[in-house]
């Protein structure tokens, strides 16, 4: 493959893709019953006790019955994604001026940026701290 | 003076563009095809990146085919017509053993995962190609082929062909193909079920053209799609479309495991184990999977007699 015809294929890779992005335009919000049903396909054993989705509607915080730690799910093009933070799972959560941002060490998930009001925010932050608790559950301070 | 042979995947690029158009187009009408922008960017980025990999001088496992061939082959088969059919059958046969391994040993897993990244299955997810197929033995597969006199350049020009073969059947926008062909060819709706995350569907259906190996070696499932549609990706599905991050993740996850690991034991088992291996049980692999699974169909199929017998 000479250079000209890996230029020439860069150049119908992006056109390509621009045609599919034209035609199966994405139009996919995360809702209760599509965190259930992805709940129940990835982790069936887990059940969430409360469901937090933010305003975007691209990300979902799912806080877990039994103190088994947080389910997040992210909207990715038209699918979701879910990961599992069992208590001990180190999250820096970062506050933006839309919300939180939460990474973990995990190669696979980037940043997870949350577009969250102030109560959100809060809500979020006192779940983060129960993964950090020896046994998930919150304790008085 | 070795076979001057073209790459049949170079001349087939046209080719895989405009029937991907046509399926998106065919898609967009029917609702039979489903493509997303992103998706299709990273799979297209992927298949580039791949034929640059590949303009990378094969080394090790061109030179050491070459040098079985030239000085250690059985027969001389030479270049007559029925060589390349009899090489391309071959080579088929060994490429449901490489790609058997590619599922079932974590380090050449780590290269094949990239085809199975992507949560959607469309012409696109065919050209979505590893990197880094060159940093795993899979190349000891084809070795055979050398040592029985078929000329390497042959082997590689057929396994192109074979790959050319593999790009139609990736598609959900063909349901069934007529019941002889299904018996004998691999087809979408075989190729479905290896893409499948169901697991009941894990580790099925490893042909490349020919279905009947995975008859024969017994890792044939067939698609039922009324009662368990597909549903395509990893069991963690990646949570990026940066290709970057995609061509290497499992690498990455690899040398993080074995990084950690105590013993060289467990070092070594984290490269030529199944995926999801850890010492002390904590991810799964697809055989446990599959066994939870299992579990959980005999639970629900049990509850009704249960609650009927109370």
């Amino acid at each position: 493959m000479s250079l000209l015809q890996l230029l020439g294929s860069v150049i119908a890779v992006f056109i390509v893709a621009a045609i599919a992005r034209w035609l199966f335009p994405v139009r996919f919000r995360l809702e209760d019953a599509h965190l259930h049903r992805e709940l129940e396909r990835v982790y069936p054993d887990l059940e969430p006790e409360e469901i937090l989705i933010d305003r975007a509607g691209n990300a979902a915080l799912l806080r877990l019955s039994g103190a088994r730690g947080i389910v997040v799910v992210r909207r990715l093009g038209d699918k979701a994604v879910l990961r599992h933070w069992m208590p001990g799972t180190k999250v820096t959560a970062t506050r933006t001026p839309t919300g939180l941002m939460l990474d973990t060490d995990d190669f696979t998930e980037p940043k997870i940026v949350l577009d969250l009001d102030a109560e959100g925010v809060s809500r979020t932050e006192s779940w983060l701290a129960l993964l950090a608790a020896p046994d998930g559950h919150a304790h008085a301070a | 003076m070795p076979l001057d042979l073209p790459n049949p995947t170079d001349l087939a690029v046209p080719g895989f563009i405009v029937l991907m158009l046509a399926e998106m187009i065919y898609g967009r009408m029917s609702g039979r095809a489903v493509y997303e922008g992103k998706d299709t960017l990273t799979s297209l980025l992927m298949g580039t990146g791949s034929v640059v990999a590949g303009l990378i001088p094969a080394g090790l496992g061109y030179g050491a085919a070459y040098y079985i061939w030239s000085e250690w082959r059985l027969f001389d088969l030479g270049h007559a017509w029925w060589v390349f059919v009899v090489a391309f059958v071959l080579d088929d046969l060994a490429y449901y053993w490489v790609h058997r391994f590619g599922h079932r040993m974590r380090w050449m897993w780590a290269a094949h995962v990239i085809h199975h990244s992507s949560q959607h299955y469309n012409l696109s997810t065919a050209l979505r190609q590893t990197w880094t197929g060159k940093l795993t033995p899979g190349f000891i597969f084809a070795l055979p082929l050398a040592f029985l006199g078929f000329e390497p350049a042959i082997i590689a020009f057929v396994s192109g062909i074979n790959l050319i073969y593999q790009f139609w059947i990736h598609t959900e926008a063909i349901d069934r193909m007529p019941r002889w062909f299904e018996a004998v060819m691999n087809t979408p709706s075989h190729h479905r079920v290896h893409h499948a995350t169901n697991p009941d569907y894990l580790d099925a259906n490893y042909a490349g053209v020919f279905i009947i190996w995975d008859k024969m070696f017994g890792t044939f499932i067939p698609e039922d799609k009324a009662n368990n549609p597909c549903r395509y990706g990893l069991v963690h599905d990646l949570g990026t479309f940066n290709p970057l991050r995609v061509a290497v993740h499992e690498w990455v996850g690899i040398v993080r495991d074995m990084w950690h690991a105590k013993g060289l034991k467990n070092k070594l088992m984290f490269l030529i184990g199944p995926p999801g291996w850890t010492p002390d049980g904590s991810r799964m692999t697809s055989d446990m999977i599959k066994e939870d699974w299992k579990r959980r169909q005999a639970v629900k199929e049990a509850a009704p007699a249960n609650i009927a017998a109370e």
